[in-house]
């Protein structure tokens, strides 16, 4: 951890409003990318991410300062996305048009995949959206989401190698690719 | 290498180096080249990996800094005022338990003292009963045996001299003495030591002290208001 971030870290167990604000700005668009790819809902993101960064100021004095502050962050977050995930599948009934998702007319325009391509991530197991978004999203190594998600490297390449190959079927289906290759 | 292999490794090599490190590549390259829907289907992987960097592109700026300072600050500012509330609370409940454990003590030592001065009173009672009944029948040793093993228990309370139990004259055959009010009369009780109240009053001194302190941790307990 760098000079700038140990005093940023010490500004905010004082609870130095400057300090708050610096800390927020520095990983509030991380945090908000990670919990609104897994979490699929702005609002629902933004939500989450004000409860990982409360979580995080109380917590800042149980931070280990030897580890990086950003995978300790994402943990939080992590975290609070099965949470609100959980809390999610247990309030809400499937909408009829997810159940009938095929009966959907492929996205017309170039941008419509990508929101194609998240109610593919929507549909993925937890584990394997979770470690796909910190994947992509966070771009952070095989090791590091192993870290994070508490599970061995091999663990996440799997993960990873199958939620992709779920991602292609289902885009196929999507009609996302001109013919089915077999 | 079959198709299979082919896309199980084509996969892997999107997050992990090593079948392009441990020289797959010529295999995968071969591969592809001779067949035509491995070629459609890497096609496809690449249009994915298209697809992903849009997605991942899509996402939208915020800025939080505002709602999560403000509702941090205030939750902050609560969790103060809660804390100094929780702080009389804890006050409070520990000069109740000060007053509870004193007017424990207190009970405690109250009923000490009257069970002593019961006793004894009791004790006292017993032995100049013991007295009487020596005076009586003097001359029966089975009473004698008795009165000796009252007095060995009323040694110790109140230790009691060899004279105490002095016998009567043999020719004062007539008792001149009321059972329970032990009153001497005759010249020869003079040798008859007083009443013990003086042994009595001299074993309750530890338990006065003992009062005493418990009476003094009661006042040191007690908030000062409260006194």
């Amino acid at each position: 951890m760098s000079e700038n971030e140990a005093e940023l870290v010490q500004g905010c167990m004082r609870g130095e409003e400057a300090s708050l604000r610096k800390f927020t700005q520095l990983f509030q668009n991380a945090l908000f990318g990670l919990c609104y790819r897994m979490l699929g809902h702005r609002q629902d993101a933004e939500d989450v991410v004000q409860d990982v960064f409360l979580r995080a100021f109380r917590s800042l004095h149980q931070w280990d300062s030897d580890r990086p502050l950003r995978p300790w962050l994402f943990t939080i977050a992590v975290n609070c996305c099965r949470t609100a995930l959980t809390n999610r599948s247990k309030r809400e009934k499937p909408l009829e048009f997810t159940e009938n998702w095929q009966d959907l007319r492929p996205p017309a325009d170039p941008d419509g995949w990508a929101e194609e391509l998240q109610r593919g991530v929507d549909r993925l197991r937890e584990e394997y959206r979770t470690c796909f978004t910190l994947f992509y999203v966070q771009e952070l190594s095989c090791e590091e989401i192993g870290q994070i998600m508490g599970c061995p490297e091999g663990t996440v390449k799997t993960w990873l190698f199958r939620a992709r190959k779920e991602l292609a079927s289902y885009l196929r289906k999507r009609g996302y690719f001109p013919a089915d290759p077999g | 290498m079959d198709c299979q292999d082919y896309r199980n490794d084509v996969i892997r090599t999107a997050f992990d180096p090593e079948p392009i490190a441990s020289g797959l590549e010529p295999a995968i390259n071969a591969h592809r080249e001779q067949c035509a829907d491995c070629r459609r289907w890497t096609d496809e992987q690449l249009k994915l990996d298209r697809c992903i960097t849009d997605w991942v592109q899509q996402i939208p700026a915020v800025d939080l800094t505002q709602s999560v300072v403000a509702t941090y600050l205030r939750e902050e500012t609560i969790r103060g005022t809660s804390d100094s509330k929780e702080q009389k609370f804890a006050a409070r409940k520990l000069a109740i338990s000060r007053r509870g454990l004193a007017a424990l003590v207190a009970t405690i030592a109250a009923t000490l003292v009257f069970a002593v001065s019961q006793t004894s009173f009791e004790l006292r009672q017993v032995f100049d009963h013991s007295q009487v009944v020596t005076q009586d029948h003097s001359e029966s040793d089975p009473v004698t045996s008795i009165v000796s093993s009252v007095r060995n228990v009323v040694d110790n309370v109140a230790s009691t001299p060899a004279t105490a139990v002095a016998k009567l004259p043999q020719t004062s055959l007539i008792p001149d003495l009321q059972v329970g009010t032990l009153q001497y009369t005759r010249e020869e009780t003079s040798t008859i030591p007083a009443p013990r109240w003086a042994n009595v009053r001299e074993d309750l001194q530890p338990l006065e002290t003992e009062v005493r302190q418990a009476f003094s941790f009661i006042w040191s307990a007690l908030p000062e208001e409260e006194i």
